[in-house]
């Protein structure tokens, strides 16, 4: 559904890339996080990806189309949702969404139920101008579900969201992939990646540098250990143990059939530490 | 085709609906009333370039001094002797005529300030012998014919400038609207928007330059109404004001769209005014009606302006200058789509 090969971009037009090399392919159906610091270079990526961008090197292609002469009728299949509020101040939210609606040579959703499925029903005849930070952000991000999409391309997605909407946007996100949506999903937040996607690529400095579903990630990365908290005459204990190893697997039954066991996880690494593993760098950056 | 006309008549409801809400239509309507003011109030409906006089007639009947006393009451000075004559001359920008000797035809010496070119020497000394012969009954001078006929009335200085401020507010204050706006969409990163839909350039151009086109028959209908009144030649008074905005608009966007902030474009707004302001030089002094200046949009614009408001019996500058309107345009637009096209790829992200 979304190709892209040799892949490079310079916003100076010299050997300073901002993406350098970049290949991936998304399945249909798929979603796929594109994951890294700030200045990795994932939002040139997806610029590119949406024709907002020009490819100077490599290929691109979305929805079967080349980016470089996409057709309208590619972008009645693809929606975007970017990070910044990008909304008319002066419209309404209602006129905001009523606007981007009829540019659409598809059937489109409705758009006050859009509003209404994330709280703004209420300040739909409100200009946008006046809304909350978060408010726009919802605007924007339901705004790229008018036309039903195909490919979604979502920015940061839960960025300056409180954890409600944070859990309603994600919700909105899962329902899409049910449909089949094809999502391409560009954060720095590795829980909502971790959460989300059947796929992750680590971007730094303009180069995929490891590319894998999260639970590969995890396992590949990550030690093969329990750590089991229980109680045992009054205090608290704390055990991590190798199902590996003949003597742990034994501990554990034990300590799960004869003591008070409070808690047990595993050890497998977070998407974070994997990243930190295989760059030298932390996610907020 | 019919998705194009769909998506043009959206962009154009939503940019008007900007226009109303960012009060560029309170702006303009507000200007346009001020305009009506200076003309109805402020700007004479005449101005005199006839000399103030100082007048020393020293022939016995007196008959120059008498007859300028009479025909020209309020711009002329009758003294009786020398002294006077020169206190009379340094007192203000006057020109003076000695008439001496006891028999017509009298003698007459002019006196200048001094400052006067020899050009306008000729001129003033060629009147002056004129209007002194005339008033003595003598030949004076050449016959003279017009090629215009005879009852077309010049219209008076404070109304033949509506065409001038039509332009300056319909056009001009159209301009820096239309450059607002874009530089709304671009801090707001709407355009970024508008580019991932089906949405085309040609569609947008089109919409914002018929938005403003809007607004400029706003502007020209109500200073025209304020001013010279309903009987005039609407149909090429409100065409050549759209076509016209149509075609500044499109200038404007592919200019602005150059820049990055209202400040930046500030300059180039101002020698793109100037240029497009030539034409008026041709306007007041028809005698520089140089050829390049007739290849501005605005050229055309006013001229026709001038002949619908007060029309002198030469339908063909307005016909010609519609037909000159609509082939900038046709040229303008592929030009701005392209330009539009190339610049927002790389300046918009």
């Amino acid at each position: 559904m979304i190709r892209a090969e040799g892949l490079y971009y310079s916003y100076t037009g010299n050997e300073s890339y901002a993406v350098a090399g970049i290949s991936f392919q998304v399945a249909e159906g798929e979603i796929f996080g594109f994951l890294g610091p700030n200045g990795a270079g994932k939002s040139t990526t997806q610029k590119i990806l949406t024709g907002l961008l020009p490819v100077q090197k490599g290929e691109v292609e979305v929805g079967g189309q080349d980016i470089r002469s996409a057709s309208r009728e590619l972008f009645n299949r693809v929606g975007v949702a970017f990070e910044h509020p990008n909304i008319y101040r002066k419209l309404t939210g209602l006129e905001n969404l009523t606007f981007f609606a009829r540019l659409y040579d598809v059937p489109t959703a409705d758009p006050m139920a859009l509003l209404r499925r994330v709280g703004l029903g209420e300040v739909a005849h409100r200009r946008a101008g006046a809304y909350s930070r978060g408010m726009q952000q919802r605007l924007v991000f339901i705004r790229s579900l008018l036309n039903r999409p195909k490919i979604w391309f979502v920015d940061e997605p839960t960025a300056g969201l409180d954890p409600a909407t944070s859990q309603l946007v994600k919700e909105i996100i899962r329902e899409e992939r049910d449909r089949g949506t094809t999502i391409f999903l560009t954060t720095h937040n590795m829980q909502i990646a971790d959460e989300l996607c059947d796929r992750v690529a680590f971007i730094n400095a303009g180069k995929i540098v490891a590319l894998d579903t999260p639970r590969e990630f995890k396992l590949k990365h990550g030690q093969k250990l329990v750590a089991v908290e229980y109680r045992s005459e009054g205090r608290l204990k704390r055990e991590v143990l190798s199902p590996l190893v003949e003597e742990d697997r034994l501990k554990l039954k034990r300590l799960l059939t004869e003591e008070e066991v409070e808690t047990v996880h595993s050890q497998e690494a977070t998407l974070e530490q994997v990243f930190i593993k295989l760059t030298g760098r932390g996610l907020q950056g | 085709m019919r998705d194009m006309t769909r998506r043009f008549l959206t962009l154009t409801v939503k940019d008007l609906k900007l226009l109303v809400r960012n009060h560029h239509l309170t702006i303009v309507v507000a200007v346009a009333i001020l305009y009506a003011l200076l003309v109805r109030f402020l700007i004479p409906g005449e101005l005199s370039f006839e000399p103030n006089l100082v007048v020393w007639d020293q022939t016995a009947h007196g008959i120059v001094g008498r007859l300028y006393a009479e025909h020209a009451r309020d711009s002329v000075v009758l003294v009786g002797s020398e002294k006077d004559y020169l206190a009379a001359l340094e007192t203000g920008n006057r020109i003076g005529l000695k008439v001496t000797g006891q028999e017509l035809p009298a003698a007459i010496e002019v006196t200048f300030q001094g400052f006067e070119s020899p050009r306008i020497r000729r001129v003033l000394e060629a009147s002056l012998r004129a209007q002194v012969a005339a008033m003595l009954g003598q030949p004076t001078g050449f016959p003279t014919t017009s090629l215009r006929s005879a009852d077309v009335k010049q219209p008076p200085f404070n109304l033949a400038m509506v065409p001038v401020l039509v332009l300056f507010e319909a056009v001009f204050l159209g301009m820096l609207l239309a450059a607002v706006l874009l530089y709304s969409e671009k801090e707001e990163q709407t355009l970024r928007a508008y580019r991932v839909s089906p949405g085309g350039i040609p569609e947008y151009l089109l919409a914002r330059s018929v938005a403003m086109g809007l607004l400029g028959l706003v502007s020209a209908v109500v200073l025209t109404l304020l001013t010279v009144g309903a009987g005039i030649n609407w149909p090429v008074v409100l065409a050549v004001v759209f076509l016209g905005s149509l075609v500044i608009t499109l200038v404007t966007m592919v200019v602005a769209n150059m820049f990055h902030g209202i400040s930046q474009f500030f300059v180039a707004e101002l020698i793109l005014m100037v240029v497009l302001s030539l034409p008026l030089v041709s306007y007041f002094q028809p005698g520089l009606s140089l050829a390049p200046l007739r290849l501005l949009p605005t050229y055309p614009l006013v001229f026709a302006l001038r002949e619908a408001y007060f029309p002198t019996g030469s339908p063909a500058v307005m016909t010609t200058a519609v037909l000159q309107l609509l082939v900038t345009l046709g040229l303008a637009f592929p030009l701005a789509v392209l330009s539009f096209r190339r610049q927002l790829v790389v300046r918009d992200v």
